[in-house]
């Protein structure tokens, strides 16, 4: 079917919906709904009408939440999980706003509160393959060296899979890591793992909301192929100064907040270090005790209302990891990001946020020897605008429509250097390329049981000089032409529309099916060839030479809540194919390559699987268990011959088990189980001589597998007796309760004490390792 | 000291190869369940501009399991030719290992191997450069752990086309294991001064040693062969690993080099 006739279809399903508005004398409702002892907004409150069982309202990323309605007296109910329903009595006779604040109320309490219903949204809301965490509750989730990881944690949800011991980076439904699109409070964040991977750069103080949608999000987002991840910041406490944090065995944090202007402004900022490297010190070698080995992030906020229609945010992050060894080289990397974001109300109806956002990721190596020092600095750097609207069209309507336009800077390789001139000729050649999208799409009700949110989001992906860009012979590598542009020509500029489509039906109260389908494009890569990520991975934009990676995912999904909405289950099963899919020809030279263009392959993907969730959410006893049964392959012309193999993510098992048990007022545990097969990896079949060595000879990329992974971690954590003005408890955990040796990697050797042999030496990360934090909080 | 691109692949290595050891791990030997694969022959020629023999090495791959001895493969037809027609055939007076001596080495020629055993026929063609003379050979201490010497060979690269080189060290008349392969692509013209050193120093000279190195220029195959295979030895990097590419047809592993030498002595001060 042409594009042309695509937007046709859509435009009249619009009108279709739109005719339903003119019918009777209607009035919006509208406002905000917020945390009442915090003055935190609340994303995603269910706003109902009882009276009219059809209609109903979520609230949006900044609380918002608008319903238009016929003329009459109804009772307006919000509820959200984790505090107490409300409800107000309104006359409708003209445009009327009602604001929430709303009070904490724990889902652990043994009393059943009269007129309180239990959430049923997973069955009623059209979206599928989207994960929310509650950070509130992944706070008795310790996980490694007792560090509350978001990251971590959302790698125990179905078809999230962890990438393995020491590496924050993960696959969703069989996508490599890269194929995440992460974002804080709007802006990118390219690496998001600190010290090698062992932590995420999310200190959850600072967090509000973390969504995941996988793969089949909705049209206000893109860009990349498997997955998007929304992480919103805490706008800060409006009411009073708080002062909390923790102290750890590897790292501490604290965070402060407050008003600016009570209930009208607040700022909070966080902070946290770790200080493994003060152990460094304590060592009598001179290369170990002048080494250094640290991270430390913050996270700033501030907002105010700048009027009742206006409300301006302004979010940063600076991270930033540093590795030294002695004093003659050392490695440091890290993140910035930035967002000035400007919510706007045109009418009651329609919401409108402008969003300024800068990122950068950049790392750094130097080296001092023999009285030169030379620094190698790579990084990736984008502006991007975004202006984003959500118009409430009708009861049975919401339009969201939008642009979203970013500029990114690539510089691969620049070499920075004392005494020496002919270093610059070394530098690697900048990449610029400007990404610009537009998005239409609706959230349709049309009864009671079937909502749809359909829509398209239209990419355009332009390559600029200044710069070489070259073509080669994909077979063999070699460069075949060189084209020069100047600054600020289009080189090429890819589009693609990018259609999505998800649907639900309800069954019934307690069940639905849900369906969707969504394309999505990715014109960034990541360039990893190796078993474990590294800070110096190198960002690729799409060029002449490298076209966009394009998915298709359609899934199914069942829905069904038992025991009165207490324990909720699914099972998911989803589909995704690849186009012009990444892989690197044998022996890569990725390292610092002009043309490392010429040492990757192109080929197709495909993923499937099934998902099966059971999560109990209310009572003193709730959890999760997840299980994940799936399969991704790949086949590139030039690897294995063209035939389908195992792509480095396949991971045909995942079990995932979460409980967490409130004791007592004072007393909480939790326990944690994991088990997956092993990542496919490549490994000899035989040996062989040459000149004097001994090395392998291997037949097929990735056509062994690591042995299977699995892991049992417990915590306790105790309050203190509550004071007037503070808070305080103790976390105690064990990681990998019964030690398993887990293999991080597997590699291959002549046995040192008997040369006429050969052996296979595994490396574990982490033992069994137990862990303290006290954790304390100030109101003031 | 001049900074090169060498320099700054050894930075990586070196830099994630200390990270990796700074962290706590345990390492234990497993045993694992790695397929066999029948085997494979291996090819490892030579023939230089030197007067004299030149040999080709055939062998067989075994599996991971199996100890290191490498059967050699005798009785197969060895022949060596040059673009203008001369041939040879090589002997194995010790199996395995065929050698010949009617070919004079001429820079410039291609030179073609081709093998025929147990049925199968394998070829390769490599193209003999011109030689590059050496200006000297010195001595220098390790920046990182002071009481480490290396070798540093100095010479001039000529202009015009990349030369590619493959640096074979002897310490005491032992031919020493360490693989150094370079191209002279971002210094083409300019005085160089190569570096004998690894990341995993595998290359350990002490005062009094008698070093000799030679400078074998190659083909592109060769140095792409070398690089690979250095690459293989565990640089730190864990990348996937594959097979160098060999330049013999077929499906055989190794390689047939016809490189042009020189070669310089000192003794470690």
């Amino acid at each position: 079917m042409s594009l042309f006739k695509k937007y046709v279809i859509l435009i009249t399903l619009l009108f279709l919906s739109v005719s339903s508005v003119f019918s009777q004398n209607k009035f919006t409702i509208s406002g905000t709904i917020k945390d009442s002892t915090t003055g935190e907004s609340i994303i995603g409150a269910s706003v109902s009408i009882a009276e009219l069982k059809e209609t109903g309202t979520v609230s949006n990323a900044y609380g918002f939440y608008s319903l238009t309605i016929p003329t009459g007296k109804y009772t307006v109910t919000t509820q959200v999980i984790g505090y107490s329903a409300q409800s107000v009595q309104v006359n409708l006779l003209q445009n009327t706003i009602i604001n929430f604040n709303l009070s904490s109320r724990s889902t652990s309490l043994k009393e059943v509160v009269i007129g309180a219903e239990k959430k049923n949204d997973n069955i009623t809301n059209p979206e599928m393959g989207v994960e929310k965490l509650d950070v509130k509750q992944i706070a008795a989730i310790p996980v490694l060296f007792g560090e509350k990881d978001i990251l971590k944690t959302l790698q125990l949800l179905p078809g999230i899979e962890s990438a393995g011991d020491g590496n924050s980076g993960f696959y969703v439904r069989g996508g490599g890591s890269d194929q995440n699109l992460i974002l804080l409070d709007e802006a990118p964040v390219y690496d998001a793992s600190h010290l090698l991977g062992f932590f995420s750069v999310f200190n959850s103080d600072a967090i509000k909301d973390v969504t995941v949608y996988k793969g089949d999000e909705p049209a206000q987002y893109g860009g990349r192929l498997s997955s998007v991840l929304d992480i919103k910041m805490n706008d800060g406490n409006d009411q009073n100064y708080i002062i909390s944090g923790g102290i750890g065995l590897i790292a501490s944090r604290i965070s402060i907040e407050g008003p600016i202007v009570k209930h009208k402004g607040s700022f909070i900022i966080c902070a946290r270090r770790t200080y493994a490297d003060l152990f460094l010190k304590l060592s009598s070698d001179s290369n170990l005790n002048q080494s250094s080995l640290y991270f430390y992030d913050i996270n700033i906020k501030a907002n105010y209302e700048l009027g009742k229609k206006d409300h301006l945010y302004l979010s940063g992050y600076f991270g930033k990891d540093v590795l030294g060894f002695g004093n003659t080289f050392s490695i440091n990397w890290g993140n910035t990001t930035g967002t000035l974001r400007w919510n706007h109300l045109f009418s009651d109806k329609l919401f409108s946020n402008a969003s300024f956002i800068v990122s950068n990721y950049t790392d750094n190596i130097g080296i001092n020897f023999s009285g030169t020092s030379i620094g190698i600095v790579s990084r990736i750097q984008d502006y991007g605008f975004k202006y984003d609207f959500q118009y409430y069209m009708s009861d049975v309507s919401t339009l969201n429509f939008g642009l979203n336009s970013t500029y990114h800077q690539i510089v691969p390789g620049e070499i920075v250097a004392e005494n020496n001139s002919q270093v610059s000729t070394l530098n690697l050649t900048d990449d610029y390329s400007w990404e610009n999208s537009l998005y239409l799409s609706n959230i349709l009700k049309p009864t009671s049981s079937f909502s749809l949110e359909y829509g398209v989001r239209l990419t355009a992906f332009s390559v600029l000089g200044p710069g070489d860009f070259y073509n080669y012979n994909a077979a063999t590598g070699q460069t075949l032409d060189t084209t020069v542009y100047k600054s600020g020509q289009f080189v090429k500029t890819y589009i693609n529309p990018e259609p999505r489509i998800s649907a639900s039906y309800t069954l019934n109260k307690v069940s639905s099916i849900k369906a969707s389908y969504a394309r999505n494009t990715q014109n960034i890569h990541l360039l990893n060839n190796t078993t474990t990520e590294n800070p110096t991975d190198q960002w690729i934009p799409s060029t002449n030479y490298i076209q966009p990676e394009i998915s298709d995912q359609v899934s199914l999904g069942y829905f069904r809540n038992f025991v009165d909405n207490t324990y909720e289950f699914s099972i998911e099963g989803y589909y995704k194919q690849v186009q012009n899919l990444l892989d690197y020809r044998d022996n890569a030279q990725l390292e610092y390559n002009e043309n490392i263009e010429s040492q990757l392959l192109f080929g197709q993907g495909r993923a499937y699987g099934v998902e099966l969730f059971l999560k109990k959410k209310y009572g003193k006893f709730n959890g999760w268990i997840g299980y994940t049964l799936s399969s991704a392959q790949q086949q590139i012309a030039g690897v294995n011959n063209g035939s389908w193999y195992n792509s480095p993510q396949d991971r045909p098992n995942d079990l995932s088990v979460v409980g967490i048990y409130q004791a007592s007022k004072k007393w909480s545990f939790s326990a944690t189980f994991v088990y997956y097969t092993g990542n496919p990896v490549t490994f000899p079949s035989g040996k062989y001589d040459v000149d004097g060595n001994v090395y392998f000879y291997y037949t097929s990329r990735n056509g062994y597998r690591m042995p299977p992974y699995s892991r049992l971690d417990i915590g306790a954590t105790v309050q203190c007796k509550k004071r007037k003005n503070f808070e305080a408890n103790w976390t105690f955990s064990i990681y990998n309760v019964y030690d398993r040796w887990n293999a991080y990697t597997i590699t291959f050797q002549q046995n040192p004490n008997n040369t006429s042999e050969t052996q296979a030496i595994q490396t574990t990360l982490f033992g069994i390792i137990p862990s303290v934090t006290y954790n304390f909080k100030f109101s003031l | 000291m001049r900074i090169s691109a060498r320099h700054i692949t050894f930075l990586f290595a070196f830099i994630l190869m200390a990270a990796s050891g700074l962290f706590y791990s345990c390492t234990k030997v497993i045993n694992i369940n790695l397929n066999s694969a029948s085997p494979l022959p291996v090819v490892q020629g030579n023939i230089n501009n030197q007067p004299g023999t030149y040999a080709v090495i055939l062998s067989q791959s075994v599996n991971f399991s199996d100890p290191n001895t490498f059967p050699p493969i005798p009785g197969a037809l060895v022949t060596i030719n040059d673009n203008l027609g001369n041939i040879d055939t090589l002997k194995d007076s010790i199996p395995g290992n065929y050698t010949g001596h009617k070919l004079m080495g001429t820079p410039g020629r291609t030179y073609t191997l081709s093998i025929s055993s147990n049925g199968k026929f394998y070829a390769a063609a490599s193209t003999m450069p011109q030689p590059i003379a050496i200006d000297s050979l010195t001595i220098q201490n390790d920046a990182f752990s002071k009481k480490n010497k290396f070798v540093v060979i100095h010479f001039q690269s000529p202009q015009g086309a990349i030369t590619y080189y493959h640096f074979v060290a002897t310490v005491n008349n032992v031919t020493q294991t360490p693989i150094f392969a370079f191209s002279d692509e971002y210094q083409l013209g300019n005085p160089i001064n190569f570096e004998l050193r690894s990341p995993n120093d595998s290359l350990k000279i002490k005062s009094g040693d008698t070093v000799m190195v030679q400078l074998q220029s190659t083909d592109q195959n060769i140095f792409n062969y070398y690089t690979a295979l250095f690459n293989a030895g565990g640089t730190g990097f864990d990348t996937a690993p594959a097979n160098p590419p060999s330049n013999i047809s077929n499906n055989a592993l190794g390689y047939f080099s016809a490189y042009a030498v020189t070669s310089k002595t000192i003794i470690v001060p």
